[in-house]
């Protein structure tokens, strides 16, 4: 027994170490986004910024249109999440409560939907997109991603744990259908909406293939786009790269901060659904 | 319009929903895919400014005779065996640790394990190129600061496919390691301790029993982070589409199937040929697909 304690131990030690060390990446990103690029470039590093500088923000927002890459980011995050959290509840109420034709076939494909990667779809997608004349503008970067398979799937797989009897009773209440999505499944579905507006405006926040492929100017190029490009600039511009780094994480990590002990419970519950 | 308001509101409520939203679905994701196969058989060059003409299966042909598709196949195959080797192994682990530990130790180290899904592809790509750097970057500092030889890392074309592959092990193992967790974690307590009742006091014991229940979970850990590795185009497009290497890394070293599906559609224009790419890869990881699927299925059944 002895032995099976000493065990314990060690093994907590070593899974607290390995947690520190994941989170070791932040931190030395912090203090380096804040130092000068001749203190970046030193052979032997300091670990705190010996002469603490903005000088790395100001360039990037000078010398490239960063304050316009955020604003399109916003615009396409926000908007496809909100989006997806409307169109995956209702769908997902769908799937959930409703019968008709074809309904095992088109939850299957969602299914496949949801697996396929990307990748492979890029290159049809874009000559719909270019017969739509959409190439090039933020409708575009926007509009394919409103429907989210992941996002049915998820609110169909918590609405089958609801009672229909619940939804019945509402009916003959007087409640109208639209009502019944609004003022009920609505409330009910809330951790999976909140999980799900996470997942997506993450996702749309760092996706770089699609708007790599559709987006050629400025106006309506994201965040992700403009990290990449620092690099393929010039040679070696660290601190604008590590500057552009802290901006696009840290709004990221500050939700994180907000919604941690909503995310853990989420994840045990949605993992065990899925 | 009497024959509208004799429908049933349900049905009208169930069309004036289902029917606009799968349509915006079948636009965008369901009819690319027909689009993929169509393409594919075209010899499809944007910027010709001509129509595309049927060439059957020569696309498919060339694509064979591509030394180019032999390279990525093989960069896409060793990145997969080595991220999901250290994904999955490393991910049990842990998740075996914390099934030990304190609740309160738990939630802390899971949002630790979390947080660098929390970053976005290109920052954290960006990031690791910062550490990677030979002469300053943080993990040539830590070798030298033990004593340990220093590598060129994405510079080097025998260490650059990995070094990214580093990158993206490091953002996605707590993802893999939640669902351990939450497969462990969900075993009955009772199985274990009638292991332990009929006498199995130690680790191994333990193992016995939890590995067979844990088993679907484990097969949906290597069949996704298998499709993960094989797709993986952000972070080599990231880290090695520099001013100082090419997307596809020194000596092509981090070509994977996907950059070589975007270099031939998005940076040669030949959209019939990069669609039969696509399709090529579709038929390679559709054994994954399926087997996900299947394995999706069955995490929660005891």
């Amino acid at each position: 027994m002895r032995k099976d304690k000493l065990g314990n131990w060690m093994m907590t030690i070593v899974i607290t170490i390995l947690g520190l060390i994941m989170i070791v990446p932040f931190i030395w990103m912090f203090l380096s986004a804040f130092k000068p690029p001749e203190e970046i470039m030193r052979v032997i590093p300091t670990f705190f910024p010996e002469q603490p500088t903005l000088k790395a923000f100001r360039e990037i927002f000078a010398l490239y249109s960063f304050s316009l890459y955020l604003r399109n980011s916003m615009i396409v995050s926000v908007t496809v999440s909100c989006a997806v959290l409307f169109t995956s509840s209702l769908l997902g109420y769908c799937f959930a409560k409703f019968q008709f034709f074809g309904k095992n076939v088109l939850f299957l494909l969602i299914v496949i939907m949801m697996i396929v990667p990307f990748e492979i779809m890029v290159v049809p997608l874009f000559t719909v997109m270019v017969s739509f004349g959409m190439v090039n503008t933020l409708a575009s970067l926007i509009i394919p991603f409103v429907v989210e398979p992941f996002g049915i799937f998820l609110c169909a797989q918590f609405l089958k744990g609801i009672p229909s009897d619940l939804i019945d009773a509402a009916r003959i209440d007087g409640l109208s259908e639209w009502g019944i999505y609004l003022k009920l499944i609505v409330p009910l579905i809330k951790p999976a909406l909140s999980v799900l507006f996470l997942f997506v405006f993450l996702f749309q926040w760092g996706f770089v293939l699609w708007p790599l492929v559709v987006a050629s100017s400025d106006k309506v190029k994201t965040v992700a786009l403009g990290i990449v490009e620092l690099q393929t600039q010039r040679g070696f511009v660290y601190h604008q790269t590590l500057a552009a780094a802290v901006l696009t994480i840290t709004p990221m990590l500050i939700v994180f901060f907000f919604v941690r002990r909503g995310i853990v419970r989420g994840l045990v519950l949605t993992g065990m659904k899925i | 319009m009497k024959l509208i308001k004799r429908i049933n509101p349900k049905t009208k409520f169930f069309l004036s929903a289902f029917l606009p939203l799968m349509a915006l679905l079948f636009i965008f994701r369901i009819f690319p895919i027909i689009k993929l196969f169509i393409l594919s058989t075209e010899n499809f060059y944007l910027k010709a400014m001509k129509l595309p003409s049927w060439i059957g299966f020569n696309n498919y042909l060339e694509i064979f005779r591509d030394e180019l598709f032999f390279v990525s196949l093989k960069n896409s195959v060793v990145y997969a065996g080595f991220y999901v080797s250290i994904v999955f192994i490393g991910s049990f682990l842990i998740g075996l640790g914390l099934v030990k530990v304190g609740d309160k130790l738990r939630n802390n180290l899971i949002l630790c394990y979390i947080s660098p899904l929390m970053t976005t592809i290109a920052a954290a790509g960006v990031l690791f190129v910062y550490f990677f750097q030979p002469q300053f970057g943080l993990f040539n500092l830590i070798l030298s600061g033990l004593h340990l030889p220093t590598l060129k890392w994405l510079h080097d074309p025998k260490t650059a496919l990995f070094s990214v592959a580093i990158m993206d092990i490091w953002r996605n193992i707590g993802f893999f390691t939640v669902l351990l967790l939450a497969g462990m974690l969900h075993i009955p307590q009772v199985f274990l301790e009638a292991a332990e009742v009929d006498g199995a006091g130690s680790w191994r014991k333990y193992w016995h029993v939890m590995i067979p229940l844990l088993k679907p979970t484990l097969l949906l850990v290597v069949v996704m982070s298998t499709i993960n590795a094989m797709k993986v185009f952000e972070p080599i497009y990231v880290m090695t589409n520099t001013a100082w290497s090419e997307t596809g890394g020194p000596i092509n070293s981090t070509y994977v199937l996907s950059v070589y599906i975007y270099n031939s559609a998005f940076r040669f224009s030949r959209f019939g040929f990069g669609s039969a790419i696509s399709v090529v890869f579709l038929m390679i990881s559709g054994v994954f697909i399926y087997l996900q699927m299947r394995f999706m299925r069955t995490t929660w059944e005891y």
